[in-house]
């Protein structure tokens, strides 16, 4: 383990003996990142903020049992993809298309950060949020582990439960689609 | 999260690009209010225990000593209505009265016969209590009932009769003299008990009878009962507890036994004190005469 991971299992273990504070800072840490994980996952808003809610939920409710064997971000993301998965067999429609869009328009780039100039970048950039939006779940939850998490293929292994050559194989087909979108 | 990829993790062709397209998209925050409920629930979930315990405690403390009040209240309440006792204790009474007097025909045939035990005649520790509102009213009715045409003879031994059937009238005492009734006034008399009871199979064997009348013996509750009537019939002396009937059966005694002045005296005190009462013909000639 590393220095942030180590930090991570620290605090979690000095909340779980009733240390506000260091809750404070572990969520602090990990909220953005698991909040857009989750809303690029499920491409719907009100079912990503009940998933956040749901896992931070867990995580307070498992305070005690915690023990510091893995990385506390993975074990964060293990809760988050299990609940993503309850989801989606759950069947609950999900947002396609425009309709994604729209989900995610409210998290748009600001009108500052859209000069004329870079009208090129910002397009590349939606063409990617809209690429990955249209990827299978399994592809698209591993490409947003690796990408938005910066996880090893082990660590999303764990994470989703398949081998490390399936995540593998599960990553190089999500990428090459996603270039592909975006040389259209 | 901000891990960098372990050295031996293999990097994806065109990953780096894809990587470093992802990292300018916008950064997505989740709302304040979802951040506020989490941190709340946080936070709660590690509240100290005797902050829970305090807390937990109050609502009991209150609702006791809320309960404490009530149950005073109550019983101070209850403590300022004697009154109410006073009426149940009354209403019992009368059940009471009116139980014996259903016995009474039956009952009050031994009390006149000479051959009465004198422990059965002995005058009872408690004074029997007052005729009732009830009774009076019964009787009362009973008046009213009796058709006016009727000759005044008629209508006293009726009355007499009717007295001696009514259920809440206490036990009146056959007179001494047997009074010859001819047919029509039985049959009156027979309508007016119809009238008020049911329960009055007696009202012909209660009338005047003398002391032949005895030998039935007595199941043992009207024996009970006879010992426990009021109005013992030796007692001559005034009682103030006395029902009407009972006085007049003492002013019989007394006419009986020639203490006429005495009698008299007290027929007059009782007519006064209880003039809408109707008297049998032989007290009232008695009454009558100067």
């Amino acid at each position: 383990m590393d220095v942030a991971v180590d930090e991570d299992a620290t605090l979690m273990l000095a909340y779980a003996q009733g240390d506000v504070a260091a809750f404070e800072a572990l969520y602090a840490r990990h909220r953005a990142k698991l909040f857009g994980f989750l809303l690029r996952a499920a491409r719907d808003r009100s079912t990503a903020e009940e998933l956040f809610q749901d896992t931070w939920s867990r995580v307070i409710a498992a305070r005690v049992r915690y023990q510091a064997q893995a990385k506390f971000s993975t074990w964060l993301l293990q809760i988050a993809h299990n609940l993503l998965i309850d989801s989606y067999r759950r069947k609950r429609p999900l947002a396609e298309g425009e309709e994604a869009e729209l989900a995610l328009a409210r998290y748009e780039i600001p009108e500052h950060e859209q000069p004329e100039h870079a009208l090129s970048d910002f397009e590349h950039r939606r063409r990617l949020q809209l690429a990955i939006e249209q990827l299978p779940d399994e592809q698209r939850t591993a490409v947003l582990l690796r990408l938005e998490n910066d996880l090893s293929l082990e660590e999303i292994a764990q994470i989703t439960g398949a081998g490390r050559e399936t995540v593998k194989s599960r990553l190089r087909y999500a990428m090459n689609r996603l270039r592909e979108q975006l040389a259209e | 999260m901000t891990t960098p990829h372990a050295p031996d993790d293999e990097r994806l062709p065109g990953e780096d690009e894809l990587s470093s397209l992802y990292r300018k998209l916008p950064s997505i925050e989740p709302p304040a209010a979802l951040d506020a409920a989490v941190r709340r629930a946080a936070a709660e979930a590690v509240k100290p225990p005797v902050a829970l315990r305090r807390r937990a405690r109050w609502p009991v403390a209150l609702s006791s000593a809320a309960a404490l009040v009530v149950a005073a209240g109550l019983a101070w309440r209850m403590g300022q209505m004697p009154g109410k006792q006073d009426a149940l204790r009354e209403a019992a009474t009368q059940h009471e009265a009116q139980t014996i007097t259903a016995q009474e025909p039956v009952a009050a045939r031994p009390m006149t016969a000479p051959q009465i035990p004198a422990r059965i005649v002995e005058p009872p520790k408690q004074p029997p209590p007052p005729p009732q509102a009830s009774t009076r009213r019964v009787i009362a009715q009973a008046k009213r009932m009796q058709t006016a045409p009727t000759p005044p003879p008629a209508v006293e031994e009726a009355s007499s009769n009717r007295q001696l059937a009514m259920p809440a009238a206490p036990a009146p005492p056959a007179p001494p003299a047997p009074l010859v009734q001819s047919a029509d006034r039985a049959a009156q008399a027979d309508g007016a008990i119809e009238a008020f009871s049911a329960s009055a199979p007696a009202s012909k064997s209660a009338a005047p009878m003398p002391a032949q009348a005895m030998p039935a013996p007595m199941a043992p509750p009207m024996a009970e009962q006879a010992m426990s009537a009021p109005a013992p019939v030796n007692d001559m002396s005034f009682n103030k507890a006395a029902t009407p009937e009972q006085e007049l059966q003492k002013i019989r005694s007394l006419f009986a036994s020639n203490q006429r002045d005495d009698a008299r005296k007290r027929l007059a005190d009782f007519h006064r004190d209880h003039p809408d009462y109707l008297l049998p013909a032989d007290l009232r000639d008695q009454l009558l005469q100067p």
